[in-house]
């Protein structure tokens, strides 16, 4: 039943949305060629950080403060949960932003051009199909280097130009004939290339492989590898290399901001009496701290000192047994915790 | 009457810019200031970044570790964003516990109080990952259709490339932002509490027949017991 919502009802609901149910192609292409989604796609491929703060920051500051308002009865408490809210989202993105960015872009000048930073070794791991030359240095051990041309572009091992571009060759066209004409003609060609049904094009002598198996169309016909714009197979092993290099790139970009995560939740956390201050909210009661962390859930932030259960009666401090509200912001930041990922 | 000419748009007679911002052409000669010292702080950024590429994200890469690294499975999984997602998620979590162990630690009532928590916070990201983890593979092939339904609709695009390599990653991060940061304060908090509550329950439904066989071994008086029994039930 969930597979059934989640595999087919939610994509064609998001699909009809797109769409809007009439004139879908059109629709659909104008949804996918638009300038934001694009933005959203080169930010996350470069900066992963922020991207994901910029995701915290349309959550935090739109879908729960307006979830609060539908959800909460008390619009002074909801006012409060979304204060909170909206500014653990602008200071969870105000962080990667100054401190990631520079990192990221560091990043990106190194994967531009490898062979200028990176061991020959490494190298390697990324581009499997790129040339690496033994030399013998003037110690007499032998040094590797990674092959390029006068240009200072890598070269793959039979010499060509090595392509980092992995994206397939299509042969696409809106006119059906024109298609058919374009791809009888580039057939002809290349006659070691077929196009597919979908616009790829793929190789009649390197068949695509998964974990080293070879793999069959619904006929039990092999599938020939895609092929890069120079008309390169695109194996598997350079794929897993690819992945290799998109995924070193995000543990870069991620692992420093993981070991700096609880200090950057201490400052958040410390930052927000000061923020719910700016927006007139100063005067909020420990107790409507806390529990406005809770968010959505009913509160009563007017009267904390005299009800104190209540005002955590929706957390799990009500299954305890009534304690005085805590003193200091370093608890009220420790019950923030309820929340979670507001603080992130 | 002569009426004076209207002066010609000039650097020093700026027009609004609705658009916002400030156009270079805006800048007039006296705010030349502003010129060099953009220039000069992209130069500064620029240089900068260049060192860091040289000094922290090359050796980096290059570390021994990092060839481990690649070497492993890991490396090549796709995976990999809701990973470090969870990771991160799991590090603050454990923060905040700690955080919460030190500061509950005064009394009994406030260990009590802050086991629960703990628990509250332990449940709430448990629960988070394991929804983030199954919402991605349920959506998987559906975003596989749309992904080549992108790639057709902005084939040509030189930015393609990089367009298609964060594809991925950003929906993966749209959808655990979307647990961590929505559905678990949201939905899965309340789910917590009442389950923290209904074990507190049981907890105190132990304790109170436990408090009651020992009442009835120390005075095996009936009507006694019977009246300890109730005041009991209600202290809990």
């Amino acid at each position: 039943m969930i597979n059934r919502i989640m595999g087919n009802v939610i994509p064609n609901v998001v699909h009809k949305a797109a769409t809007g149910g009439a004139n879908k192609g059109a629709r659909l292409e104008k949804f996918l060629q638009s300038k934001t989604m694009g933005k959203v796609f080169e930010l996350a491929a470069d900066n992963q950080n922020v991207c994901q703060a910029a995701f915290g920051l349309a959550i935090c500051c739109a879908l729960r403060p307006a979830t609060n308002y539908v959800v909460t009865k008390d619009k002074k408490d909801a006012t409060f949960a979304s204060a909170h809210s909206i500014s653990s989202g602008a200071m969870g993105f105000i962080w990667p932003m100054v401190l990631a960015t520079p990192l990221a872009v560091g990043i990106k000048k190194v994967l531009a051009k490898p062979q200028k930073f990176l061991k020959p070794e490494m190298l390697k791991k990324f581009y499997p199909n790129v040339k690496i030359n033994e030399k013998v240095g003037k110690d007499g051990k032998k040094i590797k280097e990674v092959a390029t041309n006068v240009k200072g572009d890598m070269l793959r091992e039979d010499g060509s130009v090595l392509l980092k571009d992995m994206e397939p060759l299509m042969i696409i066209d809106k006119d059906s004939k024109a298609l058919a004409d374009r791809t009888a003609a580039f057939e002809k060609e290349h006659p070691n290339l077929y196009v597919d049904k979908e616009g790829y094009v793929r190789s009649k002598d390197v068949i695509e492989t998964s974990k080293g198996i070879e793999q069959k169309d619904k006929d039990g016909k092999p599938i020939g590898a895609m092929v890069q714009k120079d008309l390169t197979p695109i194996t598997e092993e350079m794929k897993i290399g690819a992945q290799k290099e998109k995924n070193v790139q995000q543990v870069i970009n991620n692992i420093w901001d993981t070991g700096l995560a609880p200090i950057r939740a201490s400052l958040t956390i410390a930052m927000i009496p000061t923020v719910l201050g700016f927006l007139g909210l100063k005067k909020a009661p420990k107790d409507g701290e806390q529990k406005a962390n809770a968010d959505n859930k009913v509160a009563n932030n007017a009267q904390p000192q005299k009800t104190a259960n209540v005002a955590t009666s929706n957390t799990t401090v009500k299954a305890a047994a009534p304690v005085p509200p805590p003193a200091g912001g370093t608890l009220a930041s420790a019950l923030s915790t309820v929340k979670k990922g507001g603080a992130q | 009457m002569n009426i004076a000419p209207i002066k010609p748009m000039t650097a020093n007679n700026v027009a609004p810019n609705f658009k916002g911002g400030i156009k270079p052409s805006m800048i007039s000669e006296s705010n030349a200031f502003l010129h060099s010292a953009n220039k000069k702080f992209n130069q500064g950024y620029d240089k900068s970044t260049d060192w860091i590429a040289k000094h922290v994200v090359a050796p980096v890469i290059n570390s021994k570790p990092m060839n481990w690294f690649t070497k492993t499975g890991f490396c090549k999984d796709k995976k990999m964003t809701s990973y470090l997602s969870t990771l991160g998620s799991f590090v603050t979590t454990a923060f905040y516990i700690r955080q919460t162990d030190k500061t509950l630690n005064k009394n009994a009532e406030e260990r009590k109080r802050a086991k629960t928590l703990e628990l509250n916070q332990g449940l709430v990201t448990g629960i988070s990952t394991v929804l983030g983890f199954s919402v991605n593979g349920l959506i998987d092939k559906g975003c596989d259709k749309l992904k080549k339904k992108y790639r057709v609709a902005n084939y040509g695009d030189p930015k393609l490339p990089t367009k298609m390599k964060g594809f991925d990653i950003a929906k993966q991060m749209f959808i655990f932002s979307l647990m961590y940061r929505y559905i678990a304060p949201v939905i899965v908090t309340p789910l917590a509490s009442k389950i923290s509550k209904v074990r507190e329950a049981k907890k105190a439904e132990q304790a109170t027949l436990a408090q009651q066989q020992q009442q009835v071994a120390q005075q095996p008086q009936p009507q006694k017991v019977e009246v300890k029994t109730q005041s009991a039930t209600k202290t809990a």
